[in-house]
């Protein structure tokens, strides 16, 4: 399981999926508070990209996007590919490790798309480097790399099947 | 370390400004750092450190029902913000995050209480380097680390809090 293949198809459909279910989710969790949606994928690159809208919920004292919102965004970007990669598996995926560095505050009223691109090692670790830009000036406000481990889904725990089919 | 950086660790002096920025930080009521509601437990001058507490809610939860790992980041950027702001105001400045890396060990439940520090590793004029830990209350057990640095800037229109 060291090497990604997926089709333009599937990776668009699961990943629409996901963020589709996010959405429409009944309980107001941190997931759907953040308005997440798919924006698009590149297979060939093992890349998907998401976007979202700056909140006032999400500014920090001085007005602009929180570290730790931003933060959240590359965690979910990077969790919903990796979740996908590891529902493929029959596994979920935890993040194990994640990195951002902060190169530009992010102003309200802005709208974020955040890349995550993923490539698998051999000891169950996804590895993945992601990119925040502002969709309005197409600035680079941050970069991050995770890693998220595959693990068989605990007891109890909702199935990505739920939302995929 | 100079006469005037030792100053600001004296436990009250420390006790004091940390709680002003803790305040300050969660004064606008439907933002981020209110909502996580994180409470204030220690404050050490001594140790150049600060710990806080917090209850894992409902909103909080990913997917699979664990704690999602966003709020933990939101946690640590919350709580070591607070001690490099308090830090970069005696200098005039303000902090802002340019590094912040989390691993994470353990999951986390609903309802869990995490207590969640930091501590200085270094303060100069222009760059604070902080670590940080979370624990779970009730066992003990180590669930995530981090380390971050925040780096000055001038803010002419910085806050009127009093640091002594």
């Amino acid at each position: 399981m060291n090497q990604l293949i997926l089709s333009q198809e599937m990776l668009d459909s699961g990943i629409s999926k996901i963020c589709q279910a996010i959405e429409n989710h009944t309980e107001d969790r941190f997931n759907k508070k953040m308005k997440i949606r798919f924006a698009y994928s590149n297979s060939r690159e093992n890349l998907i990209a998401v976007r979202f809208p700056v909140q006032d919920w999400q500014l920090n004292q001085n007005g602009t996007l929180h570290g730790g919102a931003m933060a959240a965004g590359f965690d979910m970007a990077m969790g919903i590919f990796s979740n996908f990669i590891a529902y493929l598996h029959g596994n979920v995926a935890v993040t194990t490790h994640l990195n951002v560095r902060f190169l530009k505050s992010v102003p309200a009223d802005e709208t974020v798309l955040v890349t995550a691109r993923a490539e698998l090692s051999e000891n169950q670790l996804i590895s993945l480097t992601g990119e925040a830009w502002l969709e309005s000036s197409q600035n680079l406000v941050a970069t991050a790399d995770a890693a998220f481990m595959l693990i068989t889904p605990p007891a109890g725990t909702r199935s990505l099947n739920e939302h995929i089919g | 370390m100079s006469d005037r950086s030792n100053s600001l660790f004296e436990q009250k002096v420390f006790s004091d400004g940390i709680q002003e920025f803790y305040e300050a930080g969660c004064r606008i009521k439907d933002r981020l750092n209110a909502r996580m509601q994180l409470s204030l437990t220690g404050c050490s001058g001594a140790d150049r450190s600060i710990t806080t507490r917090f209850t894992v809610r409902e909103w909080q939860l990913n997917i699979n029902d664990y704690m999602h790992g966003g709020i933990m980041t939101t946690a640590f950027d919350m709580v070591m913000g607070i001690l490099a702001n308090y830090l970069g105001y005696a200098q005039r400045k303000t902090a802002a995050t340019v590094n912040l890396n989390v691993t994470f060990l353990k999951t986390v439940k609903k309802d869990d209480s995490l207590l969640v520090s930091t501590k200085v590793v270094s303060a100069g004029r222009r760059m604070i380097c902080l670590t940080g830990e979370a624990h779970n209350e009730k066992t003990g057990a180590l669930i995530s680390t981090a380390s971050s640095s925040f780096l000055l800037v001038e803010r002419p229109d910085v806050s009127t809090l009093k640091v002594k």
